[in-house]
């Protein structure tokens, strides 16, 4: 049952409903048959919520695990000796960060499904990268934040790599970035970089300075949460529309995924919308019940992918919430679901006798 | 020069409150505030969704006051009972208005007291210091007035160090953490400590008297009050519930009995938010990664049950509370001879008679338990809190025997 390198020859986004249920059906339950047998601890989940794993027929049917479970507990269904990289989350300080173990067979498919998926946004050849980052995000690799992780993980997209931050004060090198794109003219430049850095440190000092980039063929990819905008009162639209003022940039992806489930990457098409490739689906459901909400409702986003083989993760569920607005029929032409992320659920109330003199701020 | 937030009274001397004498315990002046404080609360239209607020209130009506009183002289026969001096405060912030029965306490004794309270206080608790104000107003309360300092400041350690240094007594409100950072603030050599650490509670229903219960919705009510005030997160909250019985008499007992839990909540949903679904779903599988643990079906995430086959395998510490239960059986008490630690509380017990637990408790010493009450009444403060006998705590006995 492993026609899963075959499946990297398909297109993209080119399973219709029918055909990718059945298909996902299909390698799902294969997975979760595979980890019930070789991970002790999704075993005893499985048998603690009596699971008939063997006669599932939808895919809302297939059991989950919340991706918070990756910080409590090391989980993994191969042996330490196959184990060739650990993948780690950023967390705040004092909490604990989730550790996803790979081996050589889900690592390539990871990367494969990465490539596949930006290749559709960005081409097959190597384009000058520009990243909105400061160069020593990258430098420690024994601790990887997110954005180094993330940063590294597209960094092979790309050739050339410009740091367009300075490392001290993250402000942008100007004149080092307009002589950046003067040497590069015929291929257009690939943009990458945090949602709130590009929004910060590129748009914002951009508009401060009163300067413009003439990068009207560049191609920005974008990912880390809306958050701090939407403090700021700047949703998409408004970032985009900023964006193409003070650079001329038309083509925007920003993609939401996570280290839970990489390869998992959901990319923003013309329309705005976030898009399933063929190897991953999502569910929305409404957390009182985990009853599945109908498209255009919101709900909490749950992940199904079918390339984690060394690790559980091929059913979770996020802390994401999100509605799915369609699937098949985007405008951009591309079939599968799309769908928007609406942001992280809301921190519960503080309740019960607990630690506040360290937590208070003065 | 330190620097804090007086929050009631408005305006106060921190300076005249350590100089001031104490007052005689069940000072006629405390108590008439306290009795107005008490009407206040239960006539305002403020607390009526807050039943916890008028359980506070009816706890401080002048009958109950009259009660502690009796209780308050029984304690010594031949001495005095004088307050202690100046009590240093330090409240938990939460929904959990459990500290303000001891400040109360506290100024019936007759003590001054200056209380430390968190910048995330509930409404509720925001509320209640408001009235403190508004009675202030009425000079007939001087008295109390001039002997209270409820302040408000953040992480600063210079202000913590001012009080702790000049308190007869220092309480300390959960939890662990506060604690150990609090104690590494002296105080004086001639100052008592009370701290009310982390505590974890349970229920332990005797199956069979369950099953022969003629009003099981009553006690399933009572059940939920215990369980779904606070979210489960009170240190009094049942987090575990054990079983004592034969298999065959647990197994129609437990059935029923979440059945009914469900069903009732069904008409009156506890108010959980989307993070304490998730906060369970994550809580759930922890526990079932260990092994032999059973997930009950429940028709929604409200109530979650996990049933766990060994009681050596429970990690109580971190629960995420909003509902959801721990399960296990035994056949007899003795079973539990090792099982408690000093971090358990309080036992809500049904169908296992006095005499029963008294043999337990003196047979096997267990560690921990300050309390065993029936369900329905886990929420319910009493004076003797965590095995400290608050009103002792906060007076000093003189002895006279001249």
């Amino acid at each position: 049952m492993n026609d899963i390198p075959q499946l990297f020859e398909f297109d993209v986004y080119g399973l219709s409903k029918q055909e990718k249920t059945r298909f996902l059906l299909e390698h799902l339950n294969v997975l979760t048959k595979s980890h019930y047998e070789n991970c002790q601890e999704y075993e005893h989940i499985i048998n603690a919520y009596n699971v008939k794993f063997g006669s599932v027929k939808s895919l809302d049917e297939i059991p989950f695990l919340p991706v918070r479970l990756f910080k409590h507990t090391a989980i993994k269904s191969i042996d330490d000796d196959k184990v060739i990289k650990t993948l780690t989350s950023s967390g705040t300080t004092g909490q604990a960060v989730s550790r996803i173990y790979l081996d050589k067979e889900t690592s390539a498919y990871q990367t494969k499904a990465l490539v596949k998926i930006m290749q559709i946004f960005i081409g097959k050849q190597r384009l000058p990268m520009m990243i909105i980052d400061h160069q020593s995000v990258i430098k420690n690799r024994k601790s990887f934040s997110a954005r180094g992780a993330g940063i590294l993980g597209l960094a092979n997209f790309g050739r050339k790599h410009f740091y367009a931050l300075n490392d001290d004060d993250m402000s942008l090198k100007l004149d080092d970035a307009k002589k950046y794109v003067k040497d590069n003219p015929e291929s257009p430049i690939l943009l990458f970089g945090f949602t709130f850095m590009i929004w910060r440190y590129f748009v914002q000092a951009l508009e401060k300075s009163g300067e413009r980039l003439n990068l009207k063929n560049a191609i920005l990819i974008h990912s880390g949460g809306w958050k701090k905008l939407e403090d700021e009162a700047v949703d998409n639209e408004t970032f985009k529309a900023r964006l193409k003022k003070v650079t001329g940039i038309t083509k925007v992806h920003n993609f939401y995924g996570m280290v839970e489930q990489v390869g998992s990457v959901f990319v923003e098409c013309e329309q705005g919308h976030l898009h399933a490739p063929i190897y991953a689906d999502l569910l929305i459901r409404d957390a009182q019940d985990w009853a599945i909400k109908e498209n255009g409702e919101e709900g909490i986003i749950q992940l199904l992918s079918i390339l984690p083989h060394s690790y559980p993760g091929h059913s979770l569920m996020s802390e994401d919430r999100g509605t799915i607005l369609g699937e098949d029929d985007c405008i951009c032409g591309r079939m599968g679901k799309y769908f928007r992320v609406h942001g992280r659920v809301a921190m519960a109330e503080v309740r019960g006798c607990s630690d506040t003199y360290t937590q208070d701020t003065s | 020069m330190i620097l804090f937030e007086n929050v009631a009274p408005k305006k106060q001397s921190i300076e005249s409150i350590t100089k001031i004498a104490t007052l005689k315990p069940f000072s006629p002046v405390v108590v008439d505030f306290i009795s107005e404080l008490s009407r206040e609360i239960l006539n305002s239209r403020k607390f009526r969704k807050h039943p916890e607020m008028i359980a506070f209130a009816y706890w401080m009506r002048v009958a109950r006051l009259k009660y502690l009183h009796q209780e308050f002289e029984k304690k010594t026969n031949t001495g005095i009972l004088a307050a202690r001096g100046l009590i240093f405060h330090i409240a938990p912030s939460n929904v959990d208005s459990i500290f303000l029965y001891s400040i109360l306490l506290s100024m019936l004794i007759g003590n001054t007291n200056i209380v430390r309270v968190s910048s995330r206080d509930s409404k509720q608790i925001v509320e209640i210091l408001e009235l403190f104000n508004v009675l202030f107003e009425n000079k007939k309360y001087e008295d109390v007035r001039n002997r209270l300092a409820i302040v408000r400041y953040g992480h600063d350690e210079e202000v913590t160090k001012y009080f702790s240094n000049i308190c007869d007594v220092r309480v300390i409100w959960g939890g662990d953490n506060t604690i150990n950072t609090i104690r590494a603030i002296s105080i004086s050599p001639n100052a008592t400590e009370i701290c009310f650490a982390d505590k974890t509670s349970l229920g332990i229903f005797d199956a069979k008297k369950y099953s022969l219960l003629d009003e099981k919705d009553e006690f399933i009510k009572r059940f939920i009050n215990d369980s779904f005030w606070f979210a489960q997160m009170a240190c009094s909250s049942p987090r575990l519930i054990i079983w004592r019985g034969e298999y065959d008499e647990i197994l129609p007992a437990k059935k029923d009995f979440w059945l009914r839990v469900e069903t009732r909540l069904q008409a009156d949903l506890p108010d959980l938010s989307n993070m304490d679904f998730l906060n369970k779903l994550v809580f759930e599988q922890c526990v079932a990664i260990k092994g032999k643990a059973h997930i009950r079906a429940s028709k929604n995430n409200y109530m979650n049950v996990v049933q766990i086959d060994n009681l050596k395998n429970i990690s109580i510490e971190e629960h995420c509370g909003g509902g959801i239960f721990l399960e296990a059986h035994i056949g007899e008490l003795n079973e539990l001879s090792a099982f408690f630690t000093k971090r358990y509380q309080t036992i809500a017990s049904l169908g296992i008679e006095k005499e029963e637990w008294l043999d337990f408790l003196e047979k096997k010493q267990p560690k921990g338990i300050d309390r065993i009450v029936p369900i329905g009444e886990a929420l319910t403060f009493s004076p003797i809190w965590d095995g400290f006998d608050i009103m002792r705590e906060f007076s000093r006995e003189i002895s006279l025997l001249v």
